[in-house]
């Protein structure tokens, strides 16, 4: 019994950046209808940049997450001032923003294996102990913990600016119908690039959790596959389903590393959301949505 | 004043409006009749700054407005669109929230003012928009769009797909913020309810403007009686 209940904790923890990763996903997915994979970009960049704070200028835990958390948020207007915002405008094709987010993403990506090259690099340990023993047989991570309380704190920063502020309601109410928010006096590219801001600073978060969890390294970008996979699992588009589906995912690549081996995981896992996914097509939460690419 | 001068929109190779110039006296209610396709929906969204005219100018007040839709909100000039285009997931109240982005008063006031308006929406303030009535979702479009308080409003089409007797409520209402000070202009496809409400009335065809008179004379008028009014 135990032994589940520590996998429930682990595959939680894990799920959780998942959730944070697909929400960052989902946000720019429900505005402007197409799967943003800069999304991955901005994670690695920004968990380099965390890893440079901390060593180059020795900054706490804390003031490094929040340095981070608003430079991801920077690094993601400006890509979508490069990358989307005249697509946007001329209203583009959806096949040119898949083009212009997968590109930027690469670039982001090489721009750090340029600086670091492709080898590993690991955050100092931030904590005395590296994990806290609940009973005698059931223990939590440190790190694990951290990303709980950490995606948990973004998800309600979150969820409060969507169905609590005027700008959350505007970002809703984009994803809805963005011609009639901009007829009703709405100033949409404002609300744009404020949603790209917000998707920047949670891939910030997934970021450096992401590389507390495994290690600092470029292909960290493709990280935002499992971002997608949750989102789509969720409900593409529903912010809701976004965060279940990172918790599903989470969940099922734990108990599945458990039960099949680590090699056969992935596998298992796709395959699962395979079947799951032709019995409840819209996702979890979802209705259907009219996918672009 | 409202003054369209010149406008021509086209759509790829479609031609939209070819040079269409109308005018919309300070306090008065301008209609603009003409069947589906003419162009009526592409002259509303042309003053919105939703769609870029090829050539030509609308100026309110006797200056040029703003090309970005929002600054044209925030100078008074508004539209309730066509299909009323209410957000379906948001509740009443968040509808009208997005409809007072540029509002110079504290939201709570206008808010009060409109629910005063259309009391059945102070009742389902925390509605989803989308599970409102037909009549009641043109309601909230209505409101959603004055809460901007504007000078001008258009009204697209605003008796698509309602009932008769919501009709009739409808251009009472539309006559009633005419009557409180706004300036307005009313596309319809319904003729004998725009002739009747309006004080001028434009005809719009295959994107060229081919009649205009004053709305008494043209209820009279044997050519759009046949064509409009089906006598």
């Amino acid at each position: 019994m135990t032994f589940y209940i520590q996998l429930l904790i682990n595959g939680i923890a894990l799920g959780s950046v998942y959730s944070i990763i697909a929400l960052g996903f989902t946000l720019i997915f429900s505005v402007l209808k197409f799967s943003n994979f800069s999304h991955g970009g901005v994670m690695v960049v920004s968990a380099y940049f965390a890893y440079i704070m901390v060593n180059r200028f020795e900054l706490g835990f804390i003031p490094m997450i929040l340095i981070t958390i608003v430079f991801g948020g920077l690094l993601s207007c400006l890509a979508q001032l490069i990358g989307f915002e005249r697509l946007r405008k001329t209203k583009g094709s959806s096949m040119l923003f898949f083009v212009s987010s997968s590109n930027l993403g690469t670039l982001l990506q090489n721009i750090i294996i340029l600086t670091f090259a492709s080898s590993y690099y690991s955050y100092p340990a931030f904590f005395p102990k590296s994990f806290f023993q609940l009973t005698s047989k059931l223990t939590i991570a440190v790190t694990d913990v951290i990303m709980l309380l950490l995606s948990t704190v973004g998800i309600l920063i979150l969820m409060f600016i969507l169905y609590k502020t005027r700008l959350g309601i505007s970002i809703r109410a984009l994803s809805m119908d963005s011609d009639t928010a901009q007829l009703m006096g709405v100033n949409v590219s404002m609300v744009m690039a404020l949603t790209f801001f917000i998707s920047g600073m949670l891939a910030a978060i997934a970021g450096i959790l992401c590389g507390m969890k495994f290690l600092l390294y470029p292909q960290l970008k493709d990280l935002v596959m499992k971002g997608m996979t949750a989102s789509i699992l969720g409900g593409l588009g529903n912010i809701s389903g976004a965060l279940y589906g990172g918790l599903l995912l989470g969940l099922m690549e734990v108990f599945m590393t458990n039960f099949v081996g680590s090699s056969l995981q992935p596998a298992c896992t796709f395959l699962f959301a395979i079947i799951f996914l032709i019995f409840r097509p819209q996702g979890i939460s979802g209705k259907f949505v009219k996918e672009k690419v | 004043m409202l003054e369209v001068k010149n406008i021509s929109v086209s759509y790829g190779h479609i031609d939209a409006l070819h040079d269409v110039s109308i005018t919309v006296p300070t306090g008065k209610i301008v209609s603009i009749i003409g069947a589906n396709g003419a162009g009526k929906t592409s002259l509303v969204n042309t003053i919105s700054g939703l769609v870029r005219p090829l050539s030509g100018t609308v100026l309110f007040n006797g200056t040029e407005l703003p090309r970005q839709s929002h600054k044209i909100v925030a100078r008074g000039v508004v539209q309730v669109p066509e299909g009323r285009r209410v957000f379906a997931g948001l509740s009443v109240q968040e509808n009208l929230i997005m409809g007072s982005s540029q509002l110079r008063k504290p939201f709570k006031e206008k808010e009060a003012e409109i629910y005063a308006l259309f009391p059945i929406l102070g009742e389902r303030r925390n509605q989803q928009a989308g599970t409102l009535s037909g009549g009641e979702q043109q309601m909230l479009a209505i409101g959603r769009a004055m809460m901007s308080e504007p000078e001008f409003i258009m009204f697209d089409e605003p008796s698509l797909g309602l009932a008769p007797v919501i009709v009739k409520q409808v251009f009472k209402i539309i006559k009633q913020i005419n009557t409180s000070g706004t300036t307005i202009l009313l596309i319809e496809q319904n003729a004998r309810q725009a002739l009747g409400i309006s004080d001028h009335t434009y005809v719009l065809e295959n994107g060229h403007i081919i009649l205009d008179g004053p709305s008494r004379q043209m209820l009279e008028d044997p050519a759009v009686q046949k064509a409009y009014l089906g006598e």
